[in-house]
């Protein structure tokens, strides 16, 4: 990453850099202040303050900057982040742009990289490297516009189990079971799904109750016992015993906690 | 029976106004807001309890849902959990711009929510890791091992090499006490190793296609 101001020719080279040889690298510039133009093949683009140009670096390309100007470049290695082909970004400040989940990461991350890099240590910048392309990884996949292929009809079925059970993780019969029934699979079909995954399907329904449990605690008021009925425990022994069993206390000793040390913060 | 730690989790980002005194001496960093509404000085302070993260500042109180791919050792969320994050400076800074804009942004789809939430996920780690450096909590000795060999294994996701001996190696501990330490935590090396692994290749397959979309804007712009 460089941040690079016209007037006087300062470039700071933040991050890591990618060896200019490496010609299969995409280039991202997020414009501090003035304009600049890109030409790349039969196009030009221009861009303004707050917008960002994406454009891959294997084809030849020219910058013109009509004025002074500041800029932010991040040059990532394209087996990184997939191909984006020839120049293809700008988001616009004024709001002509769709807003996405990888311009707004891509923009908020350059833009904190540069106000904060002097506060960040050795490990939080090769983070931040790390965040950044994952972000261009994102920004790129996008740009297919394309829903990935990749998911296997396991993951699928995975995925849209655990959907199942964030909508129905209050209601006190959701079991495996039902589960499989209503996704139209067998019970061994749905727990196969989970083989590859980092939780089974009863930890994922246990979590996401003890999880619903845990917002309830300290943002609301409520006992205990109807907490355990809210997040889908019809009997709330079972409830206190689960609760314990994840987070070390009971609910009870939990909230006072967690309550207590926000008040104590402020 | 515990909690698998590292299992996914469903966060919930709040953005709440803020807590009732900033904490002392706290600069709000003045910056270069890149657009309205996305400045990072509007940001007071950092909360961050199990999968609920609050962000506390200056605009109206909203919450988001972000995907499940969001999970932290044992240890890496108590140390986050000692106290709220810093926003004028550091990793804080950084997490906070990245959370701010999610707050008004559009419905994105599963597989989007799933990738910012393993960004995130990545700055909250990476937090974790800068809390010790700053050497300002008193933290279990097993605790800092959890915390330094997860950001060595998100450094080497890719680097085949890497194992508890490497790990251990490159902190100048026994894989013994390297182990004890993970075991502590509720996971071990290599789950943690394997978890990391698969939740960077499940979100970096980029599909082939075409780039329809993408010069549908060039086209807009240009």
């Amino acid at each position: 990453m460089s941040r690079i101001a016209s007037v006087p020719q300062v470039v700071t080279s933040l991050l890591s850099e990618v060896p200019p040889t490496a010609a299969e690298s995409t280039q991202i510039q997020l414009v501090r202040s003035g304009s600049l133009i890109l030409q790349q093949g039969d196009r030009q683009t221009r861009f303004g303050a707050g917008e960002l140009a994406v454009y891959d670096v294997s084809e030849p390309f020219e910058f013109v900057y009509p004025t002074e100007f500041s800029t932010i470049i991040v040059q990532v290695p394209t087996a990184d982040t997939g191909r984006i082909g020839s120049a293809f970004g700008a988001s616009s400040t004024a709001g002509a742009w769709p807003r996405s989940a990888g311009h707004d990461m891509v923009r908020s991350l350059l833009a904190t990289t540069d106000a904060h890099f002097d506060s960040l240590t050795a490990n939080s910048r090769s983070a931040l490297s790390r965040a950044i392309v994952d972000a261009m990884q994102l920004l790129v996949r996008e740009a297919h516009h394309e829903e990935p292929e990749y998911a296997s009809s396991r993951t699928v079925l995975a995925r849209r189990a655990r959907s199942y059970v964030q909508r129905h993780a209050s209601d006190i019969t959701l079991s495996s079971g039902r589960v499989a029934a209503d996704l139209h699979v067998s019970v061994r079909t749905l727990h196969s799904a989970f083989e590859d995954e980092r939780e089974t399907l009863a930890q994922i329904i246990r979590s996401t109750r003890i999880e619903r449990a845990r917002s309830l605690l300290v943002t609301t008021t409520l006992s205990v016992s109807l907490v355990a009925r809210e997040v889908g425990y019809a009997d709330v022994t079972t409830f206190i015993r689960v609760f314990k069993g994840c987070e070390g206390v009971t609910p009870a000793v939990w909230r006072r906690r967690h309550t207590l040390s926000a008040s104590g913060r402020a | 029976m515990s909690a698998d730690p590292t299992a996914g989790r469903r966060v919930t980002v709040t953005f709440a106004p803020p807590p009732c005194a900033v904490t002392p001496g706290q600069r709000i960093e003045a910056g270069q807001p890149m657009e309205a509404g996305q400045s990072v000085e509007a940001v007071q302070s950092l909360t961050i309890t199990g999968a609920q993260i609050t962000v506390h500042g200056a605009f109206p109180a909203r919450s988001i849902e972000l995907g499940h791919v969001v999970w932290l050792t044992a240890a890496e969320q108590s140390v986050i959990e000692l106290d709220a994050i810093r926003t004028d400076v550091g990793i804080g800074a950084v997490l906070a711009s990245v959370l701010l804009p999610l707050g008004d942004a559009p419905v994105y789809s599963t597989t989007e929510q799933d990738r910012v939430a393993a960004i995130v996920r990545g700055l909250i780690s990476a937090a974790a890791a800068e809390r010790i450096e700053d050497g300002l909590f008193a933290v279990p000795s097993r605790q800092m091992v959890v915390v330094r060999a997860m950001q060595i294994v998100q450094s080497r996701r890719d680097d085949p090499r890497l194992s508890s001996q490497s790990i251990a190696r490159q902190l100048g501990i026994s894989v013994r006490t390297l182990q004890a330490a993970f075991r502590d935590s509720s996971t071990t090396v290599v789950r943690s190793v394997r978890a990391i692994r698969s939740e960077h290749e499940a979100l970096s397959r980029v599909p082939t296609g075409s780039l329809s979309w993408a010069d549908d804007q060039l086209r807009r712009v240009g």
